[in-house]
């Protein structure tokens, strides 16, 4: 590689954990903390909420619903687990984060659902070779995310629960109606593990993706759920894509400036699509693909290479064009229909109109480069 | 966290509210209307005090009502309803707002109080005509109230405080400091705090606006009221008059008795308080506040909600029942409530109830609560009160356009709207009546516009007859609203809504919304439009897009008898129905037979409408490119696509061989396919009659099918090419007919058709045809022939 890319020193990671980049924050919010603390935790529920929100020591590190933090605390404070459900990419795994670095004091207690997640990677399993040299012992069981939790009475995290399968998910049932997991292979008291006061669940969800499974009414009802939206801020969220796609850009090695007003555009056309609606209150088609602010990240990223490598090197509107199609068009054709009525009905009207009008008029323009189907 | 700069001053000011003093001759109770906590201190405070007067804010042309409110027989809620009829020139105006009273408002408790303590009642408030003159308006659309809190809810001041304790908006920051607090308090220093509170919303408010929108005028007068009370007074107001009131500067203004105005006392319902409703002069869900008054638990509260949810499905359980009892309790707590608030049990709902996201599973549950918490409670008044205002409006109204009432004979009426504003005055009266479903009056003929009946007339006529049943019909109507306009207006809502919430059709909601301009009721629509777009944006069915799309074509052509001149957004409506129906034309495949002929009716109005619907844009360019779509789109039904192939050849966008080759395609898999060539066929001749002479290639493929059909097989197709060639006129089909001639070698094989046909053929004719019915009739045979 060039040797413009970053050096990486030897002590540094890729990603540090929440409470590790927070934890000045914490102390300080945990050194304040005058209110009562539900058992378990490392701070009252309203310092918490305060890490979250923002508030004295605290910059706000989840913009959005602040009562939905206040509901998803009280609910961790109670005995039912916290499911937060949304669309990707709308930050549920980074608050289910927040929440357990702030209540635990750890956030590293992470089950990740897969479709091939098994029984044992939630429970326990084996070091197999000192279970056939010792026998069933402590020492021979490796310990799950979630025994740690249970154990040592923290928060834990269980990411995309609905991608593991039904039966599987069904394990959570009894640990979290009991509050306590059985290993039959131990003997009589080291047999039941009963959780410690501050062990909970968080889990996050997408139930209407491809690829997610129902989930039983018996673990529905052990959960709360609690909706994460999309951000509704059309400034907010154009910030926070230039900032990301360049980002991106930047680790692929491609340092280009992403025009404001080319970014405005996408991400104005992906909040009409996700909204079903233009901010003036006209009516679009909806697609059933997810126009998260992930997608509107990696369209400007594929336009943004293309415009590198075969462009002039800025971001153009009509690579935006070419490349926003493979965000719409996932696998239903009519996807492409409800996003070639979009430039028919919105883009062609603002075509020429208001600041942006120039852009728009080539956006519009650029239609016939959205991929046929 | 920040402050606005514009209220760092006034953050100092608050800081010098008063201490109440409960032994002055006057005592000032800073009030919000419908709030239980008020209420409650209230009748401490008087029951403390008592008085020799209670004052209260309230239009004092409306004390007679005071004995009335204070009768055992009168059921809050009930609303005290005040009109005014003002004249500017030669035009009326007409002027009318609600008062309402809860069994929780403030007000409310001090009348039934001071009958209890023996003191005298006063309104205090200006007269409703010197109220109105002094600028106190309704937001357009509205219903007025005569206790508007607009103050609180566009205070920064108060929405930068409810943002430091977490609260929602003025309203959830209301209940956070008063209503979950409140019990705890004594009197005097509860109610300091709802004085800072409306402190707060005061120093926010400048005095331009309080001068423009009649505050400080009726204040002036409130003063003046009090200053004249002799002994110990209690004086009950909203508490942003309360701020001020003492230190104003005393000037009574004297109704003028002649003018044309009055009050009377109505029943109310909480479905009328609900402010979610739309209605300005409530609070949000009245049931809740209800609940908070009889000190319901928060238990009991959350129960009835988890029922109400429950319906016939089973759940919530108990169990999660219990979780959201604490869920709510938790909130509270966390939230330092003494009880939990509207809000804490909302989101108990929000997060226990709800399994699944927020905007699917959560609509349903969220729907059901807010019913629950709504509250379905009515009132009454007693038989003293006399007629309902609709009643005396209706009478009035119908004296003013000259219609009589005491006939007992059915009377008819032409009504010349196009000509006479008189007429359309009248006409747009007996639309309004005949929306709010009350018999009186039966349109015979004319144009209706919401109907697309009648509309190449011009004089409407109605006939009409009063009778009890009318009266009855408008007393049952009342709760709609306390005029004729207001009523038609809450019917008008109620369909809508009864649209929005069932099948969502678009067709339907855009006629209602040429309903309210045939009835009058233009301040409705701006409301309407954006609801209608979402319909819009929602209906899935082609056939109702096009509907609504003629529909709003239609208000827009006939803006003129409509008086929708102003309204350009329905051309805008227009331009996205036609849209819409665009995206859904390129979804529709197969359709059954039954449904062929509705389709066609509507994509030919949908063709027709491109060019049309908007003058300033020509789509015709979408139009094609939507159709050419469908003509290469395999699954579209074969109707469909010969329609398509008919509307493209028409516009010369498929050349003649084009369509032979369609056509050829089809028909050679005629055999196969029994229908699909001659459905295919009617869908082109439908939309394209000329090109069965311009394009001879296609009689020809029929005339090839025709000679290789066995003949079960032309029986089976026989019905089916009929239904084609049944678009085509005598003339059209005797064209054809000699294109067939021609192809069979016999080219003028019509000309042996008779010619030259006289008088008395036709006289012969006529005669056989009768002579034939009289025969068939004397066989009983008639009835059969003529089915």
């Amino acid at each position: 590689m060039t040797q413009d890319q970053p050096e990486r020193r030897a002590d540094t990671v890729l990603r540090r954990s929440a409470e590790d980049r927070y934890a000045p924050e914490l102390a300080q919010l945990a050194l304040a903390d005058q209110g009562d603390r539900p058992p378990g935790w490392r701070m009252s529920p309203r310092a918490v909420r305060q890490f979250i929100c923002g508030g004295g020591p605290s910059t706000r590190k989840f913009y959005g619903d602040d009562a939905l933090i206040e509901r998803s605390i009280v609910t961790l404070a109670g005995n039912r687990g916290l499911l937060l459900v949304g669309e990707p990419g709308t930050a549920k795994s980074m608050l289910s984060e927040l929440l357990a670095a702030a209540i635990s004091g750890t956030s590293t207690n992470v089950i990740q659902g897969t479709a091939a997640t098994t029984d044992e990677q939630i429970r326990y399993s084996w070091n197999y070779a000192l279970l056939l040299a010792e026998g069933p012992s402590e020492r021979a069981l490796v310990p799950s995310p979630m025994h740690r939790g249970m154990r040592l009475g923290q928060l834990v995290r269980f990411e995309e629960v609905t991608r593991c399968p039904p039966e599987v998910q069904d394990t959570l049932v009894s640990v979290m109606s009991e509050k306590m997991l059985a290993i039959p292979e131990l003997e009589a008291d080291a047999g039941i593990l009963r959780a410690r006061p501050g062990f909970n669940l968080v889990a996050t969800a997408n139930l209407r993706d491809r690829g997610v499974h129902e989930m039983s009414a018996a673990l529905k009802r052990r959960f709360n759920f609690e909706t994460v939206l999309p951000i509704a801020d059309l400034k907010q969220e154009v910030e926070l894509v230039r900032r990301e796609a360049r980002q991106e850009l930047h680790e692929s090695g491609v340092d280009m400036d992403l025009g404001e007003d080319v970014v405005t555009v996408l991400v104005e056309t992906f909040q009409d699509l996700r909204r079903g609606a233009t901010s003036d209150g006209m009516a679009v088609e909806r697609p059933t693909t997810v126009m998260s602010t992930a997608e509107a990240v990696s369209v400007c990223l594929s336009a943004g290479l293309s415009d590198w490598y075969f462009g002039e090197r800025k971001l153009r509107i009509e690579s935006v064009a070419t490349h926003i199609g493979g965000a719409v068009f996932k696998d239903k054709t009519e996807d492409m229909e409800k996003l070639r009525h979009y430039f028919q009905s919105v883009a062609r009207t603002r075509a020429g109109q208001g600041p942006l009008g120039s852009v728009w008029k080539r956006f519009y323009a650029a239609r016939g480069n959205l991929p046929r189907t | 966290m920040t402050r606005a700069p514009d209220t760092e001053g006034a953050l100092a000011d608050v800081g010098h509210v008063p201490p109440m003093d409960l032994n002055a001759r006057v005592i000032y109770v800073p009030v919000r209307h419908h709030s239980p906590a008020c209420a409650r201190n209230v009748r401490r405070v008087l029951e403390t005090v008592r008085p020799d007067a209670v004052l209260i804010e309230a239009p004092c042309d409306a004390e007679a009502h005071v004995s009335l409110l204070q009768a055992d027989t009168c059921v809050p809620p009930v609303a005290i309803y005040s009109t005014w009829r003002e004249r500017k020139g030669t035009d009326t105006h007409h002027h009318a707002a609600y008062y309402p009273l809860a069994e929780f408002s403030p007000e409310w408790v001090a009348l039934r109080t001071a009958r209890e303590i023996g003191a005298r009642v006063r309104f205090i408030d200006l007269a409703y005509p010197d109220m109105v003159r002094s600028g106190l308006t309704a937001e357009s659309g509205a219903l007025l109230s005569l206790q508007s809190e607009d103050h609180f809810r566009h205070s920064q001041f108060l929405a930068l405080a409810a943002q430091r304790v977490g609260a929602r908006d003025s309203d959830d920051l209301w209940d956070h400091l008063f209503e979950s607090a409140g019990a705890a308090l004594d009197a005097a220093t509860f109610f300091r705090g709802v004085l800072a509170y409306c402190a707060c919303a005061r120093a926010d408010t400048s005095h331009a606006a309080m001068e423009a929108d009649g505050t400080l005028a009726r204040e002036r007068h409130m003063a003046a009221c009090i200053a004249e009370e002799q002994g110990r007074v209690v004086v009950v107001t909203g508490g942003f008059h309360t701020v001020a009131l003492a230190d104003t500067e005393p000037r009574r203004t004297v109704p003028d008795p002649s003018e044309a105005s009055g009050s009377t006392l109505m029943r109310y319902s909480f479905e009328q308080l609900d402010r979610l409703n739309g209605y300005a002069a409530g609070l949000p869900l009245p049931g809740f506040y209800d609940a908070l008054w009889r000190d319901e638990p928060t238990e009991s509260i959350v129960v009835r909600v988890a029922r109400e949810i429950r319906g016939d499905a089973g759940e919530p359980s108990v169990a999660e029942a219990i979780a959201a009892v604490e869920h709510a309790r938790g909130l509270q707590r966390m939230r330092g409530h003494r009880t939990a608030t509207r809000e804490d049990v909302l989101d108990a709902v929000r997060s226990v109830f709800v399994k699944g996201s927020a905007d699917v599973e959560g609509v349903r549950v969220l729907a059901a609560a807010r019913r629950q918490l709504a509250g379905a409670r009515r009132g009454s008044v007693p038989p003293e009160a006399g007629n309902p205002p609709l009643v005396t409006d209706f009478e009035r109204l119908a004296a003013e356009l000259r219609l009589e009432l005491d006939d007992v004979r059915e009377r008819r009426i032409v009504l010349d709207g196009y000509r006479k504003a008189a007429h359309r005055r009248c006409s747009r009266f007996l639309h309004a009546v005949r929306l709010l479903g009350v018999p009186f009056a039966t349109f015979e003929r004319g144009p209706d516009f919401a109907a697309g009946r009648g509309l190449d007339r011009i004089q409407e006529v109605w006939s009409y007859r009063w009778s009890p049943a009318t009266e009855s019909a408008l007393i049952e109507a009342s709760r709609f609203g306390g005029s004729i306009r207001e009523a038609a207006a809450g019917r008008l809502e109620q369909a809508f809504r009864e649209v929005e919430s069932r099948d969502g059709r678009s067709a339907r909601a855009a006629t209602l919304v040429l309903t309210a301009a045939q009835a009058g009721l233009h301040a409705r629509i701006p409301d309407l439009v954006p609801r209608l777009a979402r319909l819009l944006a929602a209906d899935a069915e082609f056939e109702s897009v096009v509907a609504a799309c003629a529909q709003l074509r239609l208000a827009h052509v006939s803006c003129e008898p409509l008086e929708l001149h102003s309204e350009t957004s329905l051309l805008e409506l227009a331009v996205q129905a036609w849209m819409r129906a665009a995206y859904l034309l390129g979804a529709i495949g197969e359709v059954p037979e039954d449904d062929e002929e509705t389709l066609l009716d509507a994509l030919c109005s949908w063709a027709e409408a491109a060019s049309a619907v908007d003058e300033s844009i020509d789509r015709r360019q979408v139009l094609h490119e939507v159709l050419q779509s469908l003509v290469g789109r395999s699954s579209a039904g074969p109707v469909l696509s010969g329609a398509a192939h008919g509307l493209l050849h028409a516009d010369a966008r498929l050349s003649d061989d084009d369509v032979a080759a369609a056509v050829r395609a089809r028909i050679a898999a005629g055999a196969s396919v029994q229908s699909s060539g001659p459905r295919f066929l009617r869908g082109l001749l439908r939309t394209d009659r000329s090109c069965l002479w311009q394009v001879p290639a296609l009689v020809g493929a029929l005339d090839e099918l025709l000679r290789v059909v066995e003949d079960d097989e032309f029986l089976a197709l026989c019905p089916h090419l009929r239904l084609a060639f049944s678009a085509l006129s005598p003339r059209e089909t005797d064209r054809v007919a000699a294109m067939v001639g021609e192809r069979a070698g016999r080219p003028g094989w019509l000309a042996g058709r008779v010619t030259s046909f006289t008088t008395a053929d036709a006289m012969l004719g006529r005669r056989i045809d009768s002579l034939l019915s009289t025969q068939l009739e004397a066989d009983g045979l008639s009835e059969r022939i003529d089915g």
